[in-house]
Parts: structure tokens; sequence; C-alpha cells
């Protein structure tokens, strides 16, 4: 059985998310079959950074990854392109940063950042 | 040792506003579209700037990369990009400055070598890749000698 990794990427901090994705966590779990989640959660300035580490009885490919982030109500936007990386067979399609900068006027300046705890 | 990973992206925002004109029938392609647009004086400067635009560097370092450090790297690996031919013909350099640039930064036990490129979409379907480790081992190397990050090759 193979190791896969999810990377959720969550654009709110609201209860109301949190128990919708854990909702459908519960649900995809027993539709894998396997026994647990290893989950390691980040906190945003925005909202979450989520890990989810599984091993399931069926082989996935990046596509299937890509599918349950979106199931996992990661942002559709970086979704969608992860897609499209996916599609395209590029390498490390996969990305959460620790630390997200913007440019401006010539100085780079801290948008986001995982705040650990 | 560390395993820095630095990941650059544009993509351009949705922007949606009440149209005060219709967009004609028959419109299929971006290209099309595009071309009505600037019709109707709206048009963005080059319409070959490409939909995605990535820049994708991993490298080792002994010490931990700081990020007063990151903005150093950036503008040296945009200079040095630019200074090439290829890529200065390819891509507008304002580019560059519409990037959101994230890092991540793993310790691990295990050095990997560098490894750089340029991802970009001109259609939003199929991605092309530019390898520029060359151009980022230049860039590290300049970076290793005045700040003493031991990179591993």
């Amino acid at each position: 059985m193979k190791v896969y990794t999810l990377k959720l990427d969550i654009d709110s901090k609201s209860k109301r998310v949190k128990s919708e994705i854990a909702k459908r966590m519960v649900f995809l779990q027993k539709f894998l079959g396997n026994k647990s989640f290893k989950i390691k959660e980040v906190e945003t300035k925005k909202g979450y950074h989520i890990e989810i580490t599984f091993k399931p009885k069926i082989d996935l490919d990046d596509k299937d990854l890509v599918f349950m982030q979106l199931l996992l109500l990661s942002d559709w936007k970086r979704e969608l392109l992860n897609w499209v990386r996916v599609k395209n067979n590029l390498k490390n399609w996969n990305v959460l940063f620790n630390k997200k900068f913007r440019m401006k006027n010539g100085k780079l300046k801290l948008v986001s950042e995982e705040v650990r705890r | 040792m560390y395993i820095n990973e630095i990941y650059a992206h544009t993509i351009y925002p949705a922007r949606i506003r009440i149209a005060k004109w219709k967009v004609p029938k028959g419109l299929r392609t971006l290209r099309e579209f595009l071309a009505f647009y600037k019709l109707k004086g709206l048009s963005i400067r080059r319409i070959d700037h490409p939909i995605a635009f990535e820049l994708y560097a991993k490298f080792s370092t002994r010490k931990v990369f700081p990020d007063e450090l990151l903005r150093d790297f950036i503008v040296e690996l945009i200079k040095v990009l630019l200074s090439s031919h290829d890529i200065r013909v390819m891509f507008s350099p304002e580019l560059f400055e519409y990037m959101d640039y994230g890092i991540t930064r793993k310790r691990t036990l295990k050095a990997e070598p560098p490894e750089a490129y340029i991802r970009y979409s001109r259609d939003g379907i199929y991605f092309k890749e530019i390898d520029i480790t060359h151009y980022l081992r230049y860039v590290l190397k300049m970076l290793d000698t005045k700040y003493k990050l031991g990179v591993v090759e």
C-alpha cells in the first residue's frame, strides 16, 4: 500500500467550513477504506494549511489527489492550476508556502505566513 | 541541512464588471476575444503575455536561508534571467513584478541537487517548461561567496 499526501489551502477560519471539511473527510475515509488519516494543521493569516497523509486500499494517481483536495474545500483556483499542471505531467505540482511575498516597487513584502503552534 | 523551495507565480485576476457592451456571439478563442477587447479600447499592452507564468527553484543549504536574503536572491535571479536573450525575448520584465513569491523550508539529512525551471502557459491548457538550473547555480555561487550559506551542489 502506497502512502499519499493531500495538501489543502483553506481560505476561511469559520467553524462551519471546518465542520464541513471534517464531514467530508469522514466520508472519504470510509469510501477509501483506510483506517486513519494523519493530519497536520497550520494556521495562516486567512485560514489554514492542512496536510493529510493516508494509506488507501486502492491505487490513486495525481488527478485523484487534485480531485480529493478540491472535495475537501481547498482553494478552487489553486486546484484548477494543480489539475492543469498534473494534466501536463509537471513535477512538484502540489505546493503550499510557509511564507508568501509580493513585490511592490522592487521590494518584497510579506503577504501571509504560517503560524506554528 | 535545509531544502529551500522557492515558487513564484502570476495568475491574472478575474475582474468581473458589468459590461456596457455585449460580447458578440461566435468568439471561440482567447485571441479572438482579445482582438475584440482591443477594438473597444480596453486592450492590454501585449497580447502574447502568458496566462500562467511560474518560476520554481529548489536548492539545499547547510545554514538557514533567511527571508532577507530571499529578496536579494530573487532580484539577482531575475537580473540573470533577463540578461539572457532567450528569456528576455519571450517574457516581459514586468511579469516578474506581478508575481507572488512563496518559500518553503524543510529540514532534512540528505541534500538534493539544485533544480529550477520556468513554466508558462499561453492558452491556460498546455504548459511549457524551460530549464533554468544553470542560471540558478550561477546565482547561488554568487550568493554563497557573499553570505556563506553553505550551498550544496
